[in-house]
C-alpha cells in the first residue's frame, strides 16, 4: 500500500481516533483494540470486526498504522502499531479536542 | 469453538476479493475471539452479538466495494447491478408488507416446527445409546401370560440358562434400589444404587475411568456360612465429584452403607453414565452406586424374579437368532420346573434401544406425520400466496417488459425477491427450530425417554430449509416465467389476473389445503378427546390435596418397634393444623411398582397346578390409607388397628388356619369370585413363606400402574412395622405448604428418621399422564397451525378472486343485484371449495386416523362427534377467511368498476 507521508488527517473519524488511542500503549491485535476501546468508555463502544477491519484498511492507506513485523509473517494475528505520523496525528487530533473542551469549559458548558 | 458460524462464513465472501485476501485470517481470527468471549453468555446475547457482527460485514463489504478500488472493473459493475436489483427486490417486498410477511411467517413457521420435531424424533429413536456396539445390547424380559404381568424381570436361575444361548456374547442383570450413605463426607443421604452381576460394565463397553471393574472375587458365590464380607463398590463419577471432591484417595476407602455395611470403593464410573432401560423396568437412569450381585451359579435362585437382564449379541448374529434360541430355553424351563408353565412364561429379546423407545415411537411418529401435513400445507400456501403477489403486480410487469425491459432481468428480479423471502424464512424458521426444540424438551420433559439430550439437528434444518427454498424459488421461477411473457396485451387492457389454467390451479391448491387441513384436526380432536377420557379416567381414589414422602425410621428403632415409631410419627403428623388424616404405604400408587406376586383362591389351591394364578400388587397400608385417599368401601369394612395387632410373622408366613385379613379392589374380587360375595373368601398369595389371607371388605379398583396398562388387582394388608415406607398426609388444602411443618414434626418424634422425596400426591398422576398429554399438546399446536394456514390460504384466493371479478361484479350491481346477493355469492363460492375439501380430508381422514388407534384411550378413530365437529370448525373459519374479501366484494363501485374495465 502506497503510505509513505501522508498529509495528516484532521480532524479523524470517532472510529479512527479510537483505534489509533487504543495502540498508543503499544501494538495489540484486531480484538486487542476491541477490547480496549470497549475498556476505555466503559462498555458503551463496541466496535464489530466488519467495522474495525475496514478502518484498518483505511488507517493503513493513511499510513496512520502498519502492521507489526515483517509482511510475511503469520495474518491469523497479526499486531498493529502507531506509525510516527499516526502517534503525531494522534497527538493533533487529542490537541484540537482539547482545545474544544477549553472553548466548552470557557461557555460554561462544563465545570471549569 | 474453532470453527466459525456459517452466518459469518457466508458474510466475508461479500468482501472485495483483495481485502479478503489480506484480512479475512485475522477477521476469522477476531471473530472466534468473539465467539469465545461471548460463550458464556445467554443465547440471546450471544446470537444478538452475532447479528451485529455479521451485519457489521456486510455493512463494510458494501462500502468498500462502493469506495472502489477493485482492480476489476467488469466485475464491480456486475456487482453494481446486483446490489440495484437487491435493493429493488427488497423495496418491492417491503411494499406489500402483510403478503411478505405472511409468505415469511408460513416458511418459518414450517421450517421451524419440522425441524423441531425431526431433531426430537432423531434424539429420541435414531441417536445410538451411548455405549460401544450399542446395536448389540439387547433388552430381555418375559411376559407371564397367565398372570397378566407384562414386562416382568427375571430370576438368576434365567441368567444362566439363558447364557446357553449361542447367539448371546454376554448376559447381566441389576436391580435397583435406594441406598442409604452415612459417611461423614457430607450429609446422610440415600443415592441410587444397583446390585449388578460382574460383567455388567463390560456388557455395556464400559470400564472404570478409575480403579478396577468388578472381577472374580466380586462374582464369587455368598459363603456358605453366609457371613457379611467386607463388598465393594464402585461409585459414580457425578458421586465421586460431589461428595468425594474428585479425590483419587477414594479408592480403597470403605463407605458407610449404615447398618454395618461397609464395602470398599474399587473404581469409579465413567463420567455422564447412564442407565437406558425402558420406563416399564423402573430402573434410573443414574445410578451413584454399584454393587456386586452376589450369584451362586451352581444353585442359583430360581423363586424371586427381580433382575432387570440385558445381554450383548455375538457380532455375527441377528437378534432373532437369539430369540430362537431363548424361546428354546424357555421351553426346556417349563418342561422341567413347573414354576414357568404356571405363570405361562414367555421371554422376550428386543435391541435395547427400541425396548427403550417402544412406547414413544408411536406418539413421535404420528406427530411426524402431523409436521410433515403442516409443511405440505406450508408449500401449498407459498405458492398460493406468490400467485397472489405476482398477479397483483401483473400490470407493473407487463408496462416494464413492453418498456423493454429484459426478460432475464425480470426473470432474476422475480428470482431474487423468492430467495430473498427463502433466506427471511430460512433464519426465522432457523430460530425457531432452536426455540422450538428447547420448548419440546422442557414440555416432554421426564415422559420421553432421552429427549433431554435433543438438539437442533443440523441435517434436518438444512433440508427443510433447501426444501423450503426450493419451493419458494420454483414458483417465483414459474410465477415469473409466466409475468415476463413479453405480451400481455390482456393484463394491459386491464382485465386483470393471469391466463386460463390459474384459477383453477388456484382452487386445487385450496382444496389440497382444506383437506390436509381437516385430516390434522381430525387426528389432533381425536386425540384431545383421548386426552380428556385420560384424565377423567376413574383412578380409584383422591390424589388431590394429598403430600407424600419417603420415611426411614432405620436410626430412630433403637427406642422401639418400627411400628411404635410409626405410631408416634402418624400421631404427630395428624395434630399438624390442616391435616385430616395420615397413613403408610409400602408403595405410592403410580410411585415404583412396589410388590407383586401371583395368587390363587382357595379352590384354585386345592386344585394343585398354579396355572390359574394371576398376579396381583401387595401394599401394606396402615388403617387411615383408606381415608386419607378416599378410597370408596364397595362391600365389608377396611383394616382396623386390630387387624395390625397380630404378631408381626417371623418369617412373613401366614399358615392357611390362620389368615391374614386384607382388603382387595373390585378388579381382584371380580375375577376370582365374579358369582359370590368375596366378603369372607380365602385366598393364597405366593410370597415369602406363603400368605394365607381372608377377604373382610372389597374397595373401588386400583388404577395404578399408569393409564395405559390395564388395572392389576391390588391387595391391601395390614402394617405390622418396617423400617422404611411411604407417609401420605391428608389435608384440608394444598398441603406443599406445609412441608417444612412436617420435616419439623418428624423431626421433633425422633431427629433420626430420614425423609426423602417430599411431593404432592398428584404430581405422581401427573407423570403418568405426561406422555400422552405431551402428544396431545404437539398435536393440537400443529392443528392449530394447519388452520391458521389454511385460513391465509383461502383468503389469499378469495380476495383475489373478488379482485378479479370486480368489474363483473360492476356489472351485476348495475344491473340491480343487491348486495346482500353479491356477498352470498362470494362466501358460497368459498364455502363450495371448502365443501370438497372437506370431503376429501374426511376420505382420507377415516383411513388415516385408524393409524392412532394404538394411542387413543376411550375413543374410537371414528368418533362420530369429532369427524362431524371437525368439518363444522372448518367451515366457520373458512366463513371467516371469505368474510372480508365478500364485504370488500359489496363496497364495488359500479361506476368505478366499469370505467377500469
Amino acid at each position: 500500500m502506497p503510505a509513505a507521508e501522508a498529509p495528516l488527517h484532521n480532524p479523524l473519524t470517532w472510529l479512527s481516533y479510537l483505534v489509533l488511542l487504543a495502540l498508543a500503549d503499544g501494538p495489540t491485535h484486531g480484538y486487542g483494540i476491541i477490547k480496549e476501546v470497549e475498556r476505555r468508555t466503559d462498555g458503551r463502544t463496541r466496535v464489530e470486526a466488519g467495522t474495525l477491519y475496514a478502518a484498518i484498511k483505511r488507517l493503513r492507506e493513511q499510513g496512520l498504522l502498519s502492521p507489526v513485523g515483517d509482511a510475511s509473517g503469520s495474518r491469523r494475528r497479526r499486531d498493529y502499531e502507531l506509525t510516527a505520523t499516526g502517534r503525531k496525528t494522534l497527538r493533533l487530533e487529542s490537541e484540537r479536542l482539547e482545545g474544544l473542551v477549553d472553548v466548552a469549559r470557557a461557555k460554561g458548558v462544563l465545570p471549569a | 469453538m474453532s470453527r466459525l458460524p456459517l452466518a459469518y462464513r457466508l458474510a466475508l465472501w461479500l468482501y472485495p476479493a483483495h481485502f479478503r485476501a489480506e484480512y479475512a485470517s485475522e477477521i476469522t481470527e477476531t471473530l472466534l475471539a468473539v465467539e469465545r468471549e461471548f460463550a458464556t453468555t445467554s443465547a440471546i446475547q450471544r446470537q444478538l452479538r452475532r447479528w451485529r457482527e455479521s451485519v457489521a460485514i456486510v455493512r463494510a463489504a458494501v462500502r468498500l466495494r462502493r469506495s472502489g478500488g477493485t482492480p476489476d472493473p467488469h466485475r464491480g459493475s456486475k456487482m453494481e447491478t446486483f446490489l440495484t436489483d437487491l435493493r429493488r427486490a427488497a423495496r418491492a417486498l417491503v411494499r406489500t408488507p402483510g403478503l411478505t410477511l405472511s409468505i415469511v411467517a408460513t416458511l418459518a413457521l414450517a421450517i421451524g416446527a419440522n425441524t423441531a420435531l425431526f431433531s426430537v424424533v432423531q434424539a429420541v429413536l435414531f441417536q445410538p445409546l451411548p455405549y460401544p456396539d450399542a446395536d448389540r445390547l439387547l433388552f430381555v424380559w418375559q411376559e407371564l401370560h397367565n398372570r397378566e404381568a407384562d414386562y416382568y424381570p427375571s430370576a438368576q436361575a434365567d441368567l444362566v440358562d439363558y447364557a446357553n444361548a449361542e447367539a448371546i456374547e454376554g448376559i447381566g442383570g441389576m436391580w435397583a434400589f435406594q441406598q442409604p450413605l452415612v459417611d461423614a463426607d457430607g450429609p446422610a443421604e440415600r443415592v441410587p444404587a444397583a446390585a449388578v452381576t460382574a460383567n455388567f460394565f463390560t456388557l455395556l463397553g464400559l470400564e472404570p475411568v478409575l480403579g478396577r471393574d468388578f472381577g472374580e472375587a466380586e462374582a464369587a458365590p455368598p459363603t456358605a456360612d453366609g457371613a457379611p464380607t467386607a463388598g465393594s463398590v464402585i461409585i459414580s463419577y457425578e458421586l465421586w465429584q460431589r461428595r468425594y471432591g474428585g479425590d483419587p484417595g477414594v479408592l480403597g476407602r470403605a463407605l458407610d452403607f449404615g447398618a454395618g455395611a461397609r464395602p470398599i470403593v474399587i473404581g469409579v464410573a465413567p463420567a455422564g453414565l447412564r442407565l437406558h432401560f425402558p420406563q416399564v423396568a423402573e430402573v434410573p437412569e443414574r445410578i451413584d452406586a454399584f454393587v456386586p450381585m452376589r450369584v451362586d451359579w451352581s444353585a442359583p435362585d430360581r423363586s424371586g424374579w427381580y433382575i432387570r437382564t440385558f445381554a450383548r449379541l455375538r457380532a455375527e448374529a441377528t437378534v432373532a437368532e437369539a430369540q430362537a434360541q431363548i424361546e428354546a430355553v424357555n421351553d426346556w424351563q417349563w418342561e422341567e420346573f413347573p414354576i414357568y408353565a404356571n405363570a405361562g412364561t414367555h421371554t422376550y429379546v428386543a435391541p435395547l434401544q427400541q425396548a427403550l423407545t417402544a412406547s414413544a415411537r408411536p406418539r413421535l411418529l404420528a406427530l411426524f406425520g402431523a409436521v410433515g401435513f403442516v409443511l405440505l400445507i406450508a408449500a401449498v400456501n407459498v405458492t398460493n400466496l406468490l400467485l397472489v403477489r405476482a398477479t397483483r403486480r401483473s400490470r407493473e410487469t407487463a408496462v416494464r417488459a413492453a418498456l423493454g425491459a429484459g426478460r432475464v432481468r425480470l426473470l432474476r428480479e422475480n428470482l431474487l425477491e423468492a430467495g430473498m423471502l427463502a433466506a427471511a424464512g430460512g433464519t426465522a424458521g432457523a430460530l425457531l427450530a432452536v426455540l422450538g426444540v428447547r420448548a419440546l424438551v422442557g414440555l416432554g420433559g421426564a415422559a420421553v425417554p432421552r429427549l433431554a439430550d435433543a438438539r437442533v439437528d443440523m441435517p434436518a434444518l438444512l433440508f427443510t430449509l433447501v426444501v423450503c427454498a426450493a419451493v419458494a424459488i420454483v414458483c417465483g421461477l414459474a410465477v415469473g416465467a409466466r409475468g415476463a411473457r413479453p405480451v400481455l396485451l390482456e393484463t394491459l387492457r386491464g382485465r386483470d389476473g393471469l391466463s386460463g389454467g390459474s384459477p383453477r390451479l388456484r382452487r386445487v391448491l385450496v382444496v389440497t389445503e382444506v383437506a390436509l387441513c381437516l385430516v390434522l384436526l381430525v387426528g389432533a380432536g381425536l386425540m384431545a378427546r383421548s386426552l380428556a377420557t385420560l384424565l377423567a379416567a376413574d383412578v380409584g381414589f383422591e390424589p388431590e390435596n394429598v403430600i407424600t414422602f419417603e420415611a426411614s425410621l432405620r436410626g430412630a428403632m433403637d427406642d422401639g418397634t418400627p411400628r411404635d415409631v410409626q405410631d408416634r410419627l402418624l400421631e404427630r403428623i395428624e395434630s399438624l393444623p390442616g391435616v385430616r388424616v395420615a397413613a403408610t404405604t409400602t408403595s405410592l400408587p403410580f410411585g415404583d411398582g412396589g410388590m407383586s406376586a401371583p395368587y390363587g383362591t382357595a379352590a384354585e389351591v386345592d386344585d394343585g397346578d398354579e396355572f390359574d394364578f394371576r398376579q396381583a400388587s401387595l401394599r401394606k397400608v396402615s388403617t387411615g390409607y383408606f381415608e386419607a385417599l378416599q378410597i370408596g368401601l364397595d362391600m365389608g369394612r377396611t383394616l382396623r388397628t386390630e387387624d395390625e395387632d397380630r404378631a408381626p410373622p417371623a418369617q412373613f408366613e401366614f399358615p392357611r388356619d390362620a389368615p391374614v385379613p386384607v382388603v382387595v379392589d373390585r378388579r381382584l374380587a371380580d375375577r376370582s369370585w365374579p358369582r359370590t360375595d368375596p366378603v369372607g373368601e380365602h385366598f393364597f398369595m405366593k410370597m415369602g413363606g406363603g400368605l394365607w389371607m381372608e377377604v373382610v371388605g372389597v374397595v373401588d379398583t386400583q388404577r395404578t400402574l399408569g393409564f395405559e396398562r390395564e388395572a392389576r388387582g391390588t391387595v391391601f394388608m395390614p402394617e405390622f412395622g418396617s423400617s422404611r415406607l411411604h407417609v401420605v398426609v391428608a389435608a384440608d388444602r394444598d398441603p406443599t405448604a406445609q412441608s417444612a411443618a412436617l420435616r419439623a414434626a418428624a423431626a421433633e418424634v425422633d431427629p433420626r428418621i430420614v425423609l426423602a422425596d417430599l411431593r404432592p400426591l398428584a404430581a405422581y398422576v401427573d407423570d403418568a399422564r405426561a406422555p400422552t398429554r405431551f402428544a396431545t399438546i404437539l398435536m393440537t399446536l400443529f392443528a392449530g397451525l394447519a388452520v391458521v394456514l389454511a385460513g391465509v390460504g383461502l383468503y389469499g384466493v378469495m380476495a383475489w378472486t373478488v379482485r378479479c371479478r370486480t368489474g363483473e361484479i360492476g356489472l351485476r350491481m348495475a344491473l340491480g343485484s343487491s348486495r346482500p346477493a353479491i356477498w352470498r355469492g362470494v362466501v358460497a363460492q368459498g364455502l363450495g371449495l371448502v365443501a370438497v375439501g372437506v370431503l376429501f380430508g374426511e376420505a382420507s381422514a377415516l383411513v388415516l386416523t385408524r393409524l392412532l388407534a394404538g394411542m387413543l384411550h376411550g375413543v374410537s378413530p371414528l368418533d362420530p362427534l369429532t369427524h362431524a365437529a371437525v368439518p363444522v370448525g372448518l367451515g366457520l373459519v373458512a366463513l371467516l377467511a371469505c368474510w372480508f374479501p365478500a364485504w370488500r366484494a359489496t363496497r364495488v363501485d359500479p361506476l368505478e368498476a366499469l370505467r377500469a374495465d
